[in-house]
C-alpha cells in the first residue's frame, strides 16, 4: 500500500513541476529560482520545455521512469518545498477518500474474516493451531517458572531489604530489572523455540507472530512500568508517589499497554489479511478497523491522563516537597490539556498517514513532560540518597502524609503510633543529611542536565528515525533548507554538549566556593584559601574557552570558514605572547605557586632578602608587608625560592649562661617546671606543641656554661612564649639561688704585699679595658617581628 | 474433622493423583516415537491404575481431594489470595469440567466395548474432534499447574528437599512439555496417515473424507463384548449427555460452596489494627489470618508451606495484644511444639488477630531460603534488624 502511495506522490510531484516552470515564464518566482540555480534560462528554452512536458507521451514516459527509479526521483522531488507540500496535500486528500470508503466498508469485516479463514485453513487447522499456541505459551511459562525457582529468593531479598545508599538502591533496582528481563527473555526464548518447531498455516503464522509480539511487548512494558513505579516496593520506587497512587498509575499503564498491543496486533493481522483477500474493499475495511482501534487507544490514553492528573491534583496538597517541586497546581492543570492536544493531534496525523509529522508532534509535545518527569526522578532519587540510611524507612516517613481513607476514619490515635519513631530519628538524620546533601549537591545539576541531554539525544534520534531517509536526503541536498537542517543539528549537538560540560564545571566550582568560609580576622587562612583564589580564575578561563570553542564550532557549521580567524588569532596571540612574555610568566608561575600551596594570605615568608606577611595576591604579583610596615610587591615570575615561616610548627632554641658551680640537675628540674607552667597558660598554652625542656650544657665557655633549652610551638606564637619563658626562668633561678653567669675578670696579682688603694684601682681599670674590648664585639641583632 | 488429618488426607490423595498423572503423561510422551509405541508402553505405565484396587484407590483419591478442596474454599476467609493460591484454586475449579469428558469417554467407551487405545483416540483428538484435543491440552496444563503447586508446597518444607529439590525443578517443566510434544507428534503422525490414505484412495468418493475416523474405530469394534450393539453416534450422544449433567451438577456444587462460604462470613466484621514491627501498620477485618492480612497489604512474611501450618516459617512473636488471642489449635500447637517455640510465638497463617490493637514481630526473614529453613533463625535477618535498630 505504501508503495502505491509513494508512486502517487512521485507522479504528483513531477506533474506539479510543470506549472512551476510555466510560472517562471511570467516572473522570477522563488520556486523557479530554486529549481534553476545555474542561471535564468531564456524564455525560449522554457517555452520549449513546457511544450515537451505537456506532451502526454513524455509524461507517460516520465512516470515509467519514476516507477523504475524511485529513490533518485524522491531526491529530485525533495528539492522543491512547494512540490513536497503539494504532494502531501494530495496524499491527505487521497487518504480522506480512503477513510470515507473505509467507513462504508466497515460492516464487511466479518465477511472478509470468514472468507480468509475459509480460504486459508483446512478444517481443524485452526483448533490445532490453538493447541500449538497453548503449548508454546505453556512451555515459555514453564521455563520462566523454572528460572524463578532459582532466582526468586534473590528477588524477594532485594525487595525486602532497605538499601542503605544510593549506589545500593540503584544497583538493587537494576538487578531487579535485569532479573525480570532475564525471565522475560527465557519466556520469549521458550515460546519462540516452540513456535519454530511447529509448522503453521501461512495465514495463522502471521497471527501467532503478532500474538507473540503482543504478549512479550506487553510484558516488557509492564516490566518497565514496574521498574519506575515499583508499585509494591516503596524503597525501590524511582518517583515520589504514594503506594496507592503508584499502584493506580501502574494499573493504568498496564491497561493502556494491553489495549495498544491488542490494537497493534489486530491491525497488522487484518491488514495482512486484507492484502491477500480477493474482496476489493477488504483493504478499506481493514483501514476502518485500524482507525477504530487507534481511536480506542487514544480514548484510553486520554482517560488515563485525565483521571491520573485529577488524582494528582487532589493528592498534591498533602504531599509538600519543599521548594523543589516543579509541578505547581497551574502546571498540573495545564498538563492534561496539553497532553490531550498532543495525543489528539498525533492521532489525526496518524489517521492521515503522516507518520513523520505524527512522530514530530509526539516527540516535541512529550519532551517537556518527559523532561519534568526525569527531573523529578533525579531529584527524588538524590533526595532519598541524601536522607541515606539514617532515616529508617522513607516509606514510613511518607505514610502519615498520605493516610489511607480507612486509616483516618478508624481511629485517630492509631495514626499517631507510626508517626512516633520517625520523629525520634529525624533530628539526627537532618543533621547528617545536611552534611550528605553537599555530597550529592555536586551531582544534582549535572545529573539533571545529563538526563535532559540524554532525553534530547533520544528525542533527536526518534525524530531522525521518523523522518528517516528524507532527512538524510535533505541534509545531503544542496538546497537551503537542507543546509539549514544540517546546521541546526550540528549546532544543537554542540550546544548540548557544551552546556553539559559547563554546568558540570560550574557546579563543581561554585560548590567548592560556597563551602569556603573566610577565616575570622587574625587567624591564618587554611588551605581552602588557595582554592578561593584559584577557582574563580579557573571558572572564567573555562567560560571564555568554552564560549570561544562553541562560537568557532557554530561558525564552522554555519559554513563560515574559521581557518583565517584561527590564523589571525594565532598571529595576534604570538605577538601578544612576545610582548607580554613576562606577564604570562608571572601569571603561570603564580598559578603553579598556588597549586604548590607555597604560601597563603597571612603567612610570614622570606623571599631572597625580603621578609614579611603575605597581604594579598593578584593574578600577577603578591604583596608582602614587612613587620616594620614596608610593603613589597613581588611578581610571581621573580620568585626563585621562598621560605615560609608559618607552616605547621617552629622550634625555638634559647640559651643562657650559668656559672660552673651551678647544680645542673636543679636547672633541669626548674626548666621542666617552667615548661609545665607555660603549657598551663590560657593564652598560648594550646600553641605549645612540645613543652620547654632542657637540653643540658650546650658548650663550655671561658667563664660559664651555656645551657640550652628549646620548645616547639605553632608558627607565630613562639615570640610570646619565648618572652615568658625567659622571664619565668629568671624568676625561678633567682628563687632557687642560681645566678646567671656574669662576665667578670679575675685579676690575679702576684704580689707579696697587699695592694694599696691606688694600685687596686689601676689594676681594675686595666682589666676593665680588657673586658670592654671583648664586649665591643657587635652581637647579631635578630630581626624579628 | 481433625485439621491435621484433613491436611494429611489432602496431601496423600493429591500425591496419589499426581503419581497417576505423571504415569499417564510419561505414557503420552512416548508419542514422540510413534503411536504404536504409546500403545505398547501403556501396560507398563497404566497397569497399576487400571487394575481393580488401583481404580478404587484412584476413585477414592479423586473424591477425597474434590471434597477437601471444596471444604478449603468454604473455609477461606478472603478471596484475595496470593498469586499461587489464586492460580491453584482456579486451576482446581477448571479441572473437573475439563476432565469429565476424558474420563467419562474412556470409561463409557470401555463399557461399550471400544477399547480406548491411543491408536483410536489420537486420530479422534486430532482429526475428528480437534476441540477435544484442545480440551486435552488445556486439561494437561491446568492439571499440571495445580498438581505442581500442591506438591511443591508440600515438598519444599521437607528436609530432603534441600538436597534434591534443585534437580526436581527441571522435571516439573520437562514432563508436561515432553508429553505435549508427544501428543503433537502423535497427532502429526495421525494426520500423515490420513493424508497418505487420501492420496492412495484419491479416486474414492468424498464419503471417505466425510467420516475419516470411521474406519479407525471400526476395527476395534471386533473386541466387542456381549453388550448390546450401539452405534458410535449413539455412544457419543450418551457421552455428551453425561458430560453436561456432570458439568451442571459440578457447577451447582461449586456455587453452593461459595454461597455457603458467603453465608458463613455474612456478619460484618470488626477491624483489627496490627502493627508489624519493622514493617507497616495495617488495618484489616478481624477473622482473617495474620498471613492473609499481611498478603492483602503487601507485607512480606515468609511462608514456605503457603499457609498450611506445616512449616512454621511464618511464626511471629506477639509483642502486645488488646484482646486475648484464641489458643492455638492442635495443628498449630503441634508445629510450635516441634519447633520448640516460646509461649508468645504464634503461626501467622493460623492465628486470627482479634479486633483491637496487636503488635507482632516477624521472627524469620521474608526472603528465607528453603536451605536455611531448618535453622532456628537466619543470621542475616538478625544483622539487618540490628543495623536498622542502631540507625
Amino acid at each position: 500500500m505504501t508503495g502505491r502511495i509513494l508512486l502517487l506522490v512521485i507522479a504528483l510531484a513531477l506533474l506539479s513541476a510543470i506549472p512551476a516552470s510555466a510560472q517562471s515564464q511570467l516572473g522570477p518566482s522563488t520556486t523557479g529560482a530554486q529549481t534553476s540555480p545555474e542561471g535564468a534560462p531564456s524564455p525560449n528554452d522554457v517555452q520549449e520545455l513546457s511544450r515537451i512536458l505537456s506532451d502526454p507521451r513524455i509524461v507517460d514516459w516520465l512516470k515509467q521512469q519514476a516507477g523504475q527509479q524511485p529513490p533518485q526521483h524522491t531526491q529530485d522531488a525533495a528539492h522543491s518545498l512547494r512540490s513536497d507540500i503539494e504532494a502531501r496535500i494530495s496524499a491527505a486528500r487521497q487518504r480522506i477518500s480512503e477513510l470515507a470508503n473505509a467507513w462504508s466498508n466497515f460492516p464487511l469485516i466479518p465477511d472478509v474474516l470468514a472468507e480468509a479463514w475459509n480460504a486459508e485453513l483446512r478444517p481443524g487447522d485452526g483448533l490445532r493451531s490453538l493447541i500449538y499456541v497453548i503449548i508454546f505459551l505453556f512451555v515459555g511459562g514453564g521455563l520462566e517458572w523454572l528460572f524463578w525457582q532459582y532466582f526468586h529468593p534473590l528477588l524477594v531479598r532485594i525487595e525486602s531489604l532497605r538499601p542503605p545508599s544510593l549506589w545500593r538502591r540503584t544497583a538493587n533496582s537494576l538487578v531487579r530489572l535485569l532479573m525480570q528481563s532475564c525471565a522475560l527473555a527465557v519466556f520469549a526464548a521458550g515460546s519462540v523455540g516452540m513456535f519454530l518447531i511447529f509448522s503453521w498455516p501461512a495465514f495463522l503464522e502471521r497471527l501467532v507472530v503478532n500474538l507473540l509480539i503482543a504478549v512479550v511487548g506487553l510484558r516488557a512494558l509492564a516490566m518497565l512500568s514496574r521498574f519506575v513505579l515499583s508499585p509494591h516496593v516503596p524503597q525501590l520506587r524511582l518517583v515520589p508517589l504514594s503506594d496507592t497512587f503508584a499502584r493506580a498509575v501502574h494499573g493504568w499503564h498496564i491497561a493502556v499497554a494491553s489495549i495498544l498491543m491488542i490494537a497493534m496486533a489486530t491491525t497488522d493481522t487484518l491488514g495482512n489479511l486484507a492484502q491477500g483477500s480477493a474482496a476489493p474493499d477488504a483493504v478499506n475495511a481493514a483501514l476502518a478497523v485500524s482507525v477504530a482501534f487507534g481511536a480506542i487507544t487514544v480514548v484510553a490514553l486520554l482517560t488515563m491522563v485525565w483521571s491520573l492528573s485529577t488524582a494528582l491534583v487532589k493528592q498534591r496538597p498533602t504531599q509538600p516537597r519543599g521548594g523543589k517541586k516543579r509541578l505547581d497546581p497551574v502546571a498540573l492543570k495545564l498538563l492534561p490539556v496539553g497532553l490531550s492536544i498532543v495525543i489528539l493531534t498525533a492521532f489525526i496525523l496518524w489517521v492521515f498517514n503522516a507518520t513523520e509529522l505524527m512522530w514530530t508532534v509526539l516527540v516535541l509535545g512529550l519532551f517537556l513532560p518527559a523532561a519534568t518527569l526525569t527531573r523529578a526522578i533525579v531529584d527524588f532519587v538524590l533526595d532519598e540518597a541524601a536522607r541515606g540510611d539514617q532515616v529508617a524507612d522513607p516509606a514510613r516517613a511518607q505514610q502519615p502524609e498520605i493516610p489511607l481513607a480507612a486509616d483516618t476514619s478508624e481511629n485517630p490515635n492509631e495514626t499517631s503510633v507510626p508517626a512516633a519513631p520517625p520523629i525520634d530519628v529525624e533530628p539526627a538524620a537532618e543533621q547528617v543529611g545536611s552534611d550528605r546533601d553537599d555530597r550529592f549537591a555536586i551531582y544534582r545539576p549535572v545529573v539533571r542536565r545529563a538526563s535532559r541531554f540524554l532525553l534530547a539525544v533520544f528525542a533527536l534520534f526518534v525524530l531522525l528515525a521518523a523522518w528517516g531517509s528524507s532527512i538524510d536526503a535533505m541534509s545531503q541536498s544542496p538546497s537551503f533548507l537542507g543546509r539549514l537542517v544540517k546546521m541546526a543539528i550540528d549546532i544543537v549537538a554542540v550546544l548540548l554538549v557544551a552546556d553539559l560540560v559547563w554546568i558540570w564545571a560550574r557546579t563543581a566550582i561554585d560548590l567548592r566556593m560556597a563551602n569556603y568560609v573566610a577565616p575570622p580576622p587574625g587567624e591564618p587562612p587554611g588551605p581552602e584559601a588557595r582554592m578561593a583564589t584559584l577557582l574563580p580564575l579557573l571558572r572564567n578561563i573555562l567560560l571564555v574557552g568554552m564560549v570561544a570553542l562553541v562560537a568557532l564550532t557554530v561558525l564552522s557549521s554555519l559554513g563560515i570558514n574559521v581557518a583565517p580567524l584561527l590564523a589571525g588569532a594565532g598571529i595576534v596571540g604570538v605577538a601578544i605572547g612576545f610582548g607580554a612574555q613576562s606577564l604570562v610568566r608571572d601569571i603561570v608561575s603564580g598559578i603553579f605557586y598556588l597549586i604548590d600551596d607555597a604560601f597563603r594570605v597571612g603567612e610570614y615568608i622570606e623571599i631572597g632578602n625580603l621578609r614579611g606577611t603575605v597581604e594579598s595576591m593578584s593574578l600577577r604579583s603578591m604583596r608582602v608587608r614587612h613587620h616594620r610596615g614596608a610593603v613589597h610587591t613581588i611578581p610571581f615570575g621573580e620568585l626563585k625560592s621562598l621560605t615560609n615561616y608559618s607552616r605547621d610548627w617552629v622550634i625555638m632554641k634559647l640559651e643562657f649562661r650559668v656559672p660552673f658551680d651551678t647544680d645542673l640537675k636543679l636547672v633541669k628540674k626548674l626548666v621542666k617546671q617552667v615548661g609545665a607552667e607555660l603549657q598551663a597558660d590560657p593564652n598560648y598554652g594550646s600553641s605549645i606543641l612540645e613543652p620547654l625542656k632542657s637540653q643540658g650544657v650546650r658548650r663550655m665557655e671561658e667563664f660559664n656554661m651555656v645551657v640550652g633549652v628549646k620548645f616547639m610551638a605553632k608558627p607565630g606564637a613562639q615570640w610570646v612564649i619565648r618572652r615568658d619563658a625567659y622571664q619565668k626562668l629568671r624568676d625561678a633561678f633567682e628563687k632557687s639561688g642560681i645566678n646567671f653567669a656574669q662576665r667578670n675578670v679575675k685579676v690575679e696579682v702576684l704580689a707579696d704585699r697587699p695592694l694599696s688603694e691606688a694600685e687596686q684601682r689601676a689594676v681594675t681599670g686595666a682589666a676593665q679595658t680588657a673586658v670592654e674590648e671583648r664586649a665591643q664585639q657587635p652581637a647579631p641583632v635578630p630581626d624579628e617581628p | 474433622m481433625n485439621s491435621i488429618w484433613t491436611r494429611r488426607l489432602r496431601i496423600i490423595s493429591g500425591l496419589t493423583l499426581f503419581a497417576f498423572v505423571v504415569c499417564h503423561l510419561l505414557n503420552v510422551s512416548a508419542g514422540l516415537h510413534s503411536i504404536e509405541m504409546m500403545d505398547r508402553l501403556r501396560p507398563y505405565f497404566m497397569a497399576v491404575w487400571t487394575s481393580g484396587p488401583g481404580s478404587l484407590v484412584l476413585v477414592l483419591a479423586i473424591s477425597a481431594h474434590l471434597v477437601l478442596g471444596l471444604v478449603a474454599i468454604y473455609r477461606r476467609n478472603t478471596l484475595r489470595m496470593t498469586r499461587s493460591d489464586i492460580v491453584q484454586m482456579l486451576a482446581s475449579l477448571a479441572i473437573v469440567p475439563l476432565l469429565t469428558p476424558h474420563v467419562v469417554g474412556t470409561a463409557i467407551a470401555a463399557r461399550f466395548g471400544i477399547e480406548p487405545t491411543f491408536r483410536t483416540l489420537i486420530p479422534y483428538f486430532w482429526i475428528e474432534q480437534p476441540i477435544e484435543g484442545l480440551r486435552q491440552v488445556l486439561l494437561l496444563s491446568v492439571l499440571w499447574i495445580h498438581g505442581c503447586i500442591g506438591v511443591y508446597t508440600w515438598a519444599r518444607i521437607q528436609r530432603w528437599w534441600t538436597r534434591i529439590g534443585g534437580y526436581l525443578y527441571p522435571l516439573a517443566v520437562a514432563v508436561p512439555v515432553i508429553a505435549l510434544l508427544g501428543f503433537v507428534e502423535a497427532g502429526n503422525q495421525a494426520l500423515d496417515n490420513l493424508h497418505s490414505r487420501h492420496s492412495t484412495t484419491q479416486a474414492a468418493p468424498p464419503a471417505a473424507s466425510a467420516a475419516p475416523t470411521q474406519p479407525d474405530i471400526e476395527p476395534t469394534g471386533t473386541t466387542r463384548t456381549t453388550e448390546p450393539q450401539r452405534s458410535v453416534d449413539e455412544i457419543l450422544a450418551l457421552l455428551k449427555q453425561i458430560n453436561w449433567t456432570v458439568f451442571y451438577v459440578y457447577l451447582v456444587v461449586v456455587a453452593a460452596t461459595f454461597a455457603a462460604r458467603q453465608w458463613r462470613l455474612r456478619y460484618g466484621r470488626q477491624k483489627a489494627r496490627i502493627r508489624i514491627v519493622d514493617g507497616p501498620d495495617v488495618v484489616a477485618d478481624a477473622g482473617l489470618t495474620l498471613l492473609e492480612i499481611a498478603h492483602l497489604h503487601h507485607v512480606p512474611i515468609a511462608n514456605l508451606c503457603r499457609g498450611r501450618g506445616r512449616c512454621g516459617t511464618c511464626r511471629v512473636s506477639i509483642q502486645s495484644s488488646d484482646a486475648p488471642l484464641a489458643p492455638p489449635d492442635a495443628m498449630e500447637a503441634a508445629t510450635l511444639t516441634r519447633l520448640g517455640c516460646a509461649p508468645d510465638v504464634r503461626l501467622a497463617c493460623q492465628m486470627h488477630p482479634p479486633a483491637g490493637d496487636l503488635i507482632v514481630k516477624r521472627l524469620l526473614p521474608p526472603y528465607l531460603r528453603i536451605a536455611n529453613m531448618h535453622e532456628q533463625e537466619a543470621p542475616e535477618w538478625i544483622e539487618s534488624q540490628r543495623s536498622v535498630d542502631a540507625a
